[in-house]
């Protein structure tokens, strides 16, 4: 460690410094567009004017029936929660048998849905709105929550039977002989256990319900009150692309909040990501 | 250690719980999508700037005022009704009224037959919109598409007294506008609008030299190619000579209205409805409108490229026929209703007074003038229609390869070896 | 007696294991299996999709279309697909990799610095694609700038070349941070005494790298390539955001194909056999990497 120069340092933390900057130039640029009219976001589109900034495109933006803010960040958050909860609920009982049964039908049953994880979600969504139509959940909430979470499910599985594999098998045999039941030693002493890799599952899968605009967008469709953020931003942006007013306040307001989970959670979300992978 | 592991237990019981219970509680909200029984009628609108949420509630209140009919008003879930409709049938949670789109070879079969109806004959266009003599779309007006505003102040700059009736003319418009230092000369727009914009400057000549150029294109005596290369040769060489750049094909078209208004552009093709716009935000120029030019100036003007304003159709699959037809029939007949829509966007229909906006005005003297209505090629329907889906999208996609440097010859035969492999497919 | 007892708690216990399964089983097979059996069945038939007309069978037509292309729409996409999926991933795991090395130890300013080239992934996709159209559009930020400053403009997003450059940069920048934490947390898993010891016995901060840190990334190499082409093989939000497919079919990725084109237009048997293909294409190119690198890991374990 000694022969780290002080230059070297030097030019590290330049490096890293101009680098963040440089990530943080398209945050300045919307926020800073925000506040402003059309005409100066033409002729200055990364300074501003006190004298001339403005609340009012903001305002219009909250105010934009195809894009309810608050409602949206509802929606989207328990898509976030109870995608979770069913993918996480469903996979810790399947994981926990698969890795514990080693005869050649678990495994057999680990292959059946690892292989899920090679089927972009997206791209089965035309034919997964044909199972939901008959199963009549086309259009509703619990049909979109049931298709995320079954996309989550291969990966979340994959990893918690992993690591459950790691756990030594002493400690739910010893349960067992004092004579506690499968799920009470699944739940009492396994899970508790698989605290960090259930983390890192909850992040990835929160990221991705989070990111999600396809499957909101034709599961749901116009007959639904419920907008996500991503639907409720493209349908209001989406035809206004270049009018400045319109798209730099309402991407504004789609991502403020976002971003402020981010920032308070991050230790957790970035530590959770490395713990899982690592453990993983 | 007991309470650790009773605490442990009792949080691993409600987490394990919790699956259930949420998917219980998402049953009990959920089955909100279709609410056909209850005797309201959904609507699904385009949502424009000129056609705002607002304006829609405001236009159904009489009719739910007097029918006591719950009418609800859905914007697409897409960037248009076209491009939300197809995932709806399929969902089979397609609305009950369908405003903006005309049936097409798929969905044709899913529209209610509305020739029975007497008030649907009356309707403006309703007979070349029919296919067979069935009407399955009604609408409230006529709209016209094959415009050109123009700026003329910068026309007279340009020392152009009289507005182009012939390609020839027009051609020499644009260098003399280039000349001058307009920034564009004719100016196109990103997404659905360039091929829209090309397909209305050549309705005219298209006409004059193939009548119904639909019907022939379908029986096989023409192709798409032969019919559409020559406005690409046109197209290219504005291209060419640098009136038209590629950051027009990917600049959106409330931006190009914008930079019109702003002064930057000498031509602009745009339908009837940009008129609205225009009054919206009237520029500090005189603003001008010619019909798209003919190569013959004996046949100018030529036959006028027109749309059915406020086109609706009523789903085959509601589960609220009386209610939806109701609803089309008060939309389509009802002089306030029409008057109401008339402010929305503006249309031509006959007794109705012609708007008090003079950028609609003039549009009006230039229908009044053409010799006759075509339907264009981006709303196949009725008896005009190709016999094959999606032809605006990709129009403009291979329209959008000219600006790129496409020679037109290739893209007009792309364009009829899309359409052999669509119409087989 | 005593064997059907075994028996018994041997079903009962297979009954058991079969339900600690079944819901991840019942929600999996019902909303991915059977969609994707759908996919396989519709891909075989001309169907629009619409309840009420019925699907018709019509053998290997839309595969052979497919690769017929006769209006030369598909292969396009397949190529910007491939190319957004081989040099995207390339890219994704140099910038990654390159700033996990750089962010390697924990100070203040590389735990904001980390946190900061992850944030565009919270952004979601589409959003991010409309905040970059604007910044990079034709009327947008920086040509604005250009403009202003008496320059000519760039074509960002008007150019078929320089769009999909754009639509790469744009997804760079948008990815590069998830593959950031878990070069970190791989970076972490090298042995520190490994690395001292190589120092100790002369090797240089390259030769380090190349001998001890670098083969003992490996799993970590594995699982960041796969997964990156994994994410970027289906990108759509983001061209729906930045360019809408544009200019002409420029930027038209295969889902967008799917997506946009054949199930906008009705064309359901179609977009089921372009679906089927993907996913094939999608396994084929994992399992490749997975077996490639499997002798680069048996390296890792060696130094690990």
């Amino acid at each position: 460690m000694t022969r780290t120069s002080p230059i070297r340092t030097a030019v590290r933390v330049a490096v890293v410094a101009v680098l963040s900057a440089a990530m943080l130039v398209p945050m300045y640029i919307m926020v800073v567009n925000a506040f402003k009219p059309q005409q100066e976001i033409l002729l200055s589109p990364l300074g501003f004017d006190l004298a001339t900034l403005t609340t009012d495109h903001i305002a219009a933006a909250w105010q934009n029936t195809s894009f309810p803010v608050v409602e949206g960040y509802a929606v989207t958050l328990f898509l976030v929660l109870a995608c979770n909860v069913v993918a996480i609920g469903a996979s810790v009982p399947a994981a926990y048998t698969i890795a514990r049964t080693p005869t050649p039908l678990f495994r057999f049953l680990l292959f059946f849905f690892v292989a899920g994880m090679f089927v972009p979600a997206q791209i089965i969504l035309v034919p997964a709105i044909f199972v939901l139509k008959a199963l009549g959940l086309m259009g509703t909430l619990p049909g979109l929550v049931l298709f995320m979470s079954s996309t989550m499910i291969p990966f979340t599985l994959f990893i918690f039977s992993g690591y459950i594999r790691m756990l030594p098998r002493s400690l739910d045999e010893a349960a067992a002989i004092d004579g506690a039941g499968r799920q009470r030693i699944l739940w009492t002493i396994v899970f508790p256990l698989m605290r960090p890799i259930v983390a890192t599952a909850f992040i990835l899968n929160a990221l991705s319900a989070w990111n999600d605009f396809v499957s909101p967008q034709l599961i749901l469709g116009p007959g639904s009150q419920f907008r996500t953020i991503t639907t409720g931003v493209y349908a209001a942006v989406s035809t206004y692309t270049t009018n400045y007013e319109i798209v730099f306040p309402t991407l504004l307001l789609a991502v403020v909040p976002i971003l402020l989970i981010f920032v308070l959670m991050q230790r957790h979300i970035m530590g959770g990501l490395s713990a899982g992978a690592v453990k993983g | 250690m007991s309470t650790t592991f009773l605490r442990r237990a009792r949080g691993a019981v409600v987490l394990g719980m919790a699956p259930v219970l949420a998917l219980a509680a998402c049953g009990s909200e959920g089955g909100s999508g279709d609410a056909a029984d209850d005797g309201s009628v959904r609507m699904l609108v385009n949502i424009t700037d000129n056609l705002t949420q607002a304006k829609w509630e405001e236009l159904v209140k009489p009719f739910e005022d007097e029918t006591g009919i719950d009418v609800k008003i859905e914007g697409p879930s897409g960037q248009s009704v076209a491009e939300s409709f197809p995932a709806l049938l399929a969902a089979g949670t397609a609305p009950d009224v369908i405003e903006s789109i005309v049936p097409g070879p798929d969905t044709a079969p899913e529209v209610l037959d509305l020739t029975e109806y007497e008030w649907a004959s009356g309707t403006p266009m309703a007979d070349l919109y029919s296919t067979d003599g069935t009407i399955n779309v009604v609408g409230v007006g006529m709209q016209a598409q094959s415009l050109m505003y123009y700026n003329a102040d910068l026309f007279k700059e340009a020392g152009i007294t009289e507005p182009p009736t012939t390609w020839d003319e027009l051609d020499d418009a644009l260098a003399a506008l280039d000349e001058q230092g307009v920034a564009t000369p004719i100016a196109f727009a990103s997404d659905w609008a360039t091929g829209v914009q090309v397909q209305e400057i050549w309705h005219p000549q298209q006409n004059v030299t193939t009548p119904g150029w639909q019907q022939s294109v379908a029986d096989g005596s023409s192709t798409l190619g032969d019919q559409f290369q020559p406005v690409f040769e046109h197209v290219a060489d504005w291209i060419d000579a640098g009136y038209t750049t590629a950051d027009d094909v990917a600049t959106d078209s409330g931006t190009q209205e914008a930079n019109f208004i702003a002064g930057d552009v000498g031509v602009y093709p745009m339908g009837s409805w940009f008129s609205t716009t225009l009054a919206a935000s009237p520029p500090e120029f005189e603003v001008g409108v010619f019909a798209p030019p003919v190569d013959d100036a004996a046949d100018a003007p030529g036959p006028m490229g027109a749309t059915l304003a406020f086109p609706y159709m009523v789903w085959k699959g509601t589960a609220n026929p009386d209610g939806a037809t109701a609803l089309v029939e008060y939309l389509t007949t009802d002089e306030a209703a029409i008057a109401a829509q008339a402010d929305m966007d503006s249309f031509s229909r006959e007794g109705l007074e012609p708007s008090s906006n003079e950028y609609a005005g003039m549009v009006q003297e230039l229908s009044d003038a053409a010799p006759s209505y075509v339907v264009p090629g981006n709303q196949t329907v009725g008896d005009y229609a190709l016999p094959v889906a999606g032809f605006n999208p990709k129009f403009t996609e291979l329209v959008q390869g000219l600006w790129q440097g496409r020679a037109p010859a290739d893209v007009a035969g792309d364009l009829t070896a899309w359409y052999e492999a669509e119409k087989l497919g | 007696m005593a064997r059907t007892t075994t028996t018994r708690r041997g079903v009962l216990s297979g009954l058991a294991n079969g339900l600690m399964t079944l819901p991840a089983a019942a929600v999996y097979t019902g909303l991915t299996v059977v969609p994707v059996g759908y996919a396989v069945y519709y891909s075989f038939t001309q169907y629009n999709g619409i309840p009420s007309q019925a699907p018709t069978w019509v053998g290997w037509e839309n595969y052979a279309r497919i690769i017929a292309d006769p209006i030369g729409d598909l292969r396009p996409a397949a190529w910007v697909t491939l190319v957004i999926a081989v040099v995207g991933a390339f890219l994704v795991n140099g910038a990654a990799l390159g700033l996990a090395l750089l962010l390697r130890r924990t100070t203040a300013l590389n735990t904001f610095a980390r946190a900061v080239m992850f944030y565009p992934h919270v952004l979601s996709a589409l959003i991010v694609g409309f905040l970059w159209q604007a910044i990079l559009g034709p009327q947008g930020a920086v040509n604005n700038l250009l403009e202003n400053a008496g320059r000519s403009t760039w074509p960002f997003l008007s150019d078929p070349d320089w769009a999909l450059v754009t639509l790469i940069g744009v997804i760079v920048w948008a990815q590069f941070g998830v593959q950031l934490v878990l070069y970190l947390a791989g970076l972490q898993a090298v042995s520190p005494e490994l690395q001292e010891a190589a120092r100790l016995d002369g090797a240089g901060g390259p030769q380090v790298f190349r001998h001890v840190t670098w083969p003992a990334l490996a799993p970590t190499v594995t699982v960041t390539i796969v997964t990156s082409i994994l994410s970027l093989l289906k990108v759509y939000d983001v061209v729906l955001g930045l360019t809408n497919g544009g200019p002409g079919d420029a930027t038209q990725t295969w889902a967008y194909e799917i997506l946009a084109v054949s199930f906008a237009n009705n064309k359901v048997g179609l977009a089921c056999a372009q679906a089927v293909l993907l996913v094939v294409v999608a396994g084929v190119l994992s399992f490749t990497i997975i077996a490639l690198r499997r002798r680069a890991e048996e390296g890792a374990e060696a130094v690990g």
